[in-house]
């Protein structure tokens, strides 16, 4: 079919040949993944700079969110802390038959100190058992001289202690079965309230810190993504013309992903470095008031782990709200 | 090439944007589509690049049932169609030539080769003096023969344009349809929805004339000469 003769005459582009020039299409130079991979990288990159207003937007919605879980974490360990601080470390006795030999107790030393949970063992003799006996009952010490020597009836005993932590009374429980069956051991005797007690305690602080963080984590969660939408609604064209000519979904959501990271990672660093801040303030604070440092006296920050996990969080919440974002995004909205 | 049967087109509460068409499409037709804003047309196209999904009814594209097509598919098949709108749907952060090389970066040609085809097509349009310009410095006619720059670099073997000429002179309206020609001469099928009348008659093409959503006409090609 040929246009008419007058219409041509007005074309500048008569001349043009689409059957020599597609003869060259499709070309044999294609980009290996690994380029294609750096290629939505450097899209990425490109997108959070054009568009400054709501990367800053995307990076302070992280950074007050992640410093809110940042707070809440540091607060949380602040009073784990407090908590195993009070000295209530658990102590297990192990009782000793008579006639073990200290080649004998050594070994079994050896042994309990090579259980996970144990935090020291401490040997007590029958002479030691005796004297401190005695010494908490002076005002009987004629009574007591009568079981000096071969007349002890005191028993050598081990003194078990196992740190304090939410594993503690299946470890303490699985150590006491084990360590019933070796026949230097006599008797094993714990104080079963002392443990129902701090474990009910911990468990309930890790329940209600669990729920706690997890939602915060939703909390936060919605707000960044949220943010991120309005933040992508600048970006509809390319996302709906990159659909148009037929790129793959990851094609076209790979950069949003990599600036999401991108800018959760910048917010969560942020975040830290804000509650480095106000925990350093707080913490002098503390120590100008001597009630508040008689209760805490050595409050730390937050873990190495737990910073982690902070930037973590800021940096999934910001990549996978981005990707939901983008993949929420009906064709059309342009 | 494209067939549809039985289509309908339905938008909640009660809105039937298309109703039973049945049209047939051999592989480097070019056809018209006719009719008044809010007859279909525009809903039509949609269906053919599936930006949407049919009510009820087949849509065979290209060989491929549209409504069983995944992600997967309806990004293989846009691959293979070049669409073009009246508003040109240009990145205005990209420069000219990228936004023309749009479809080969998508099909991870490599950036000097796209560069190359790019320049060379931009060159047959007349543009090769604007390729590393913003969309927004050229004029309404320079955009939208990037748009159709765009549409025709990867090769399709069908070309959907929705009033591609909606927003130009009469002089500009002849310069995209000579393209669009050359795209069908090539071997491309091209479906142009239009309410140009006079665009339509000078040409004399296949026109299928749709009204509230319904085929009521479909005028043959006139004979050549």
């Amino acid at each position: 079919m040929m246009l008419p003769r007058k219409k041509m005459a007005r074309d500048s582009t008569s001349s043009f040949n689409l059957k020599k020039f597609w003869s060259a299409v499709p070309s044999d130079s294609y980009n290996s993944l690994l380029k294609i991979y750096l290629q939505l990288y450097l899209v990425g990159l490109k997108n959070m700079l054009s568009s400054p207003v709501t990367t800053i937007l995307t990076i302070f919605t992280v950074m007050v969110s992640m410093l809110l879980l940042s707070v809440f974490i540091l607060g949380l360990e602040n009073i784990r802390q407090l908590l195993l601080d009070r000295g209530d470390s658990l102590s297990v006795s192990l009782y000793l038959k008579d006639g073990v030999s200290e080649e004998q107790v050594k070994l079994v030393k050896e042994e309990v100190l090579s259980v996970a949970g144990v935090e020291s063992v401490d040997y007590l003799s029958k002479e030691q058992a005796l004297k401190n006996f005695s010494e908490t009952l002076s005002e009987y010490q004629a009574l007591i001289s009568g079981y000096q020597g071969d007349n002890n009836p005191l028993p050598a005993s081990l003194e078990v202690k196992f740190e304090l932590n939410i594993d503690s009374e299946g470890k303490i429980r699985g150590f006491i079965e084990g360590i019933k069956k070796r026949s230097e051991v006599e008797l094993v005797q714990v104080e079963e309230s002392a443990i129902a007690r701090l474990m009910s305690l911990l468990r309930a602080g890790r329940s209600a810190s669990l729920l706690a963080l997890v939602f915060v984590f939703i909390m936060t969660s919605a707000i960044v993504a949220n943010t991120i939408s309005l933040g992508l609604y600048s970006h509809r064209a390319e996302i709906e013309i990159m659909r148009l000519v037929g790129a793959p979904e990851w094609f076209v959501r790979a950069p949003f992903l990599v600036e999401g990271i991108i800018q959760g990672l910048i917010g969560a660093l942020f975040s830290l470095s804000l509650a480095r801040v106000i925990f350093g303030f707080l913490r002098d604070k503390i120590a100008e008031n001597p009630l508040l440092n008689s209760v805490i006296s050595q409050p730390s920050f937050v873990s190495l782990e737990a910073a982690s996990l902070i930037v973590f969080i800021g940096m999934a919440v910001a990549g996978l709200g981005s990707f939901v974002a983008v993949k929420r995004m009906p064709e059309g909205t342009i | 090439m494209l067939s549809l049967a039985k289509v309908y087109k339905h938008y909640p509460p009660h809105q039937t944007a298309l109703s039973g068409i049945d049209l047939k499409l051999g592989q480097g037709e070019f056809i018209f589509i006719a009719g008044a804003s809010g007859a279909g047309k525009s809903t039509l196209l949609r269906l053919l690049f599936a930006a949407e999904k049919a009510s009820s009814g087949e849509v065979i594209v290209l060989g491929r049932n549209l409504s069983v097509l995944d992600a997967g598919g309806v990004s293989d098949l846009r691959r293979e169609i070049g669409v073009i709108f009246q508003d040109y749907k240009l990145l205005h952060r990209r420069s000219v030539i990228d936004n023309v090389s749009l479809p080969l970066e998508v099909a991870g040609i490599s950036a000097k080769e796209r560069r190359q085809l790019g320049y060379e097509l931009l060159t047959s349009l007349g543009l090769s003096e604007r390729c590393d310009v913003s969309p927004l410095s050229l004029s309404g006619g320079e955009q939208q023969r990037v748009a159709i720059a765009r549409a025709l670099i990867n090769r399709p073997r069908l070309i959907l344009a929705d009033e591609p000429t909606g927003n130009l002179d009469r002089d500009l309206t002849w310069q995209i349809f000579e393209l669009l020609t050359a795209a069908n001469q090539a071997g491309c099928t091209v479906v142009v929805a239009t309410h140009d009348l006079s665009i339509i008659e000078e040409l004399g093409l296949r026109t299928i004339v749709l009204d509230q959503g319904k085929i009521v006409d479909d005028v043959a090609k006139k004979k050549d000469g």
